[in-house]
């Protein structure tokens, strides 16, 4: 998806970064890196909360490099909390992403103690640290793209 | 706070001390190492701040920006009114810009790119966007961690590589 700017090698968002801010564009693969190494919170959880929030950003990004969730998970995306292809670790994060990107104010204590039923400190704060960057880096890539 | 800094630590963040440390040179490299001045990447923040609704980020007031000129005075214009107020035009380009990122950023139309381009080198635009794009997410992680809703007005260092947001 090509972008307004006028700057050569920009055809995508993270192209046009990588153009015109190297070092931000390296910095920034290196976060986004540390999301797909296996840790307290499987990678491919955090991919479908990527792809979640591109969704609810109405951005199709294409695939990220990492692990792929299975493809029947994906085409049923939109439907988690009724689908029966989503575990209920995925539902509670894939709940926490959608109340992140539309409506943070409306978290609440008793809600946020739930997903500490499934996510222990280092799970959540993966969790959160992920979502909050997907959250900036979509938002980033619908300005950039040619609208 | 919903979920307590581990020992040691001074953020939820904490609890994922490697990807904090990136997080935070990502944005230090934003904030110190970029093209942008840092009194319109404040007036950006700080206009997010008040329309995300952060306890935290509202209160904070970055060094480099305050150093460069951008006092209380001016902050206080970061309002409702701020288009008519004697904010540099530049300044209110930005707090319109924010406004377009928090709301939908698909709005970012035809009249609001040609003023961005008049005014910034791509290089600026692409800076300011994600630099504003990053704080909106993170005041919105604050929220959902439980900022409190008030705490005094503190001056903290600008975020730089060695440093970090606290």
């Amino acid at each position: 998806m090509a972008s307004w700017l006028p700057t050569a090698g920009g055809d995508t968002p993270e192209r046009l970064l990588a153009a015109v801010a190297p070092t931000v564009a390296a910095r920034l693969g290196a976060l986004t890196d540390g999301f797909r190494q296996p840790d307290a919170l499987e990678p491919a959880v955090l991919e479908l909360c990527r792809r979640r929030i591109t969704m609810l950003h109405r951005y199709d990004p294409g695939p990220a490099p990492g692990p792929e969730p299975p493809a029947a998970q994906c085409a049923a995306l939109s439907a988690w909390p009724t689908s029966p292809l989503f575990t209920t670790l995925e539902r509670a994060c894939l709940g926490f992403a959608e109340q992140f990107v539309l409506d943070p104010h409306g978290m609440t204590d008793a809600a946020f103690a739930e997903l500490g039923r499934y996510l222990e400190p280092r799970a959540l704060a993966t969790l959160a640290l992920a979502v909050a960057t997907f959250d900036a880096t979509t938002r980033f890539a619908v300005a950039m793209a040619a609208g | 706070m919903r979920l307590a800094p581990p020992p040691g630590g001074t953020t939820a963040f904490d609890h994922r001390p490697d990807l904090w440390a990136a997080f935070n040179r990502l944005y230090g490299t934003l904030w110190s190492e970029g093209v942008v001045d840092q009194p319109k990447k404040e007036v950006a923040r700080l206009r997010n701040a008040r329309v995300t609704g952060c306890g935290i980020c509202r209160n904070l007031r970055f060094g480099g920006a305050r150093a460069a000129g951008l006092d209380e005075a001016a902050v206080a214009r970061i309002d409702d009114d701020y288009a008519s107020s004697p904010l540099p035009d530049r300044w209110k380009l930005a707090i319109r810009y924010t406004d377009a990122l928090i709301l939908d950023p698909h709005a970012v139309d035809a009249d609001l790119k040609r003023a961005l381009l008049a005014e910034f080198t791509p290089a600026e635009i692409v800076e300011l966007t994600l630099t504003i794009t990053t704080a909106i997410a993170f005041s919105k992680a604050a929220v959902v961690f439980g900022a409190p809703p008030k705490m005094p007005v503190v001056e903290v260092p600008t975020p730089s590589v060695g440093g970090a947001v606290r």
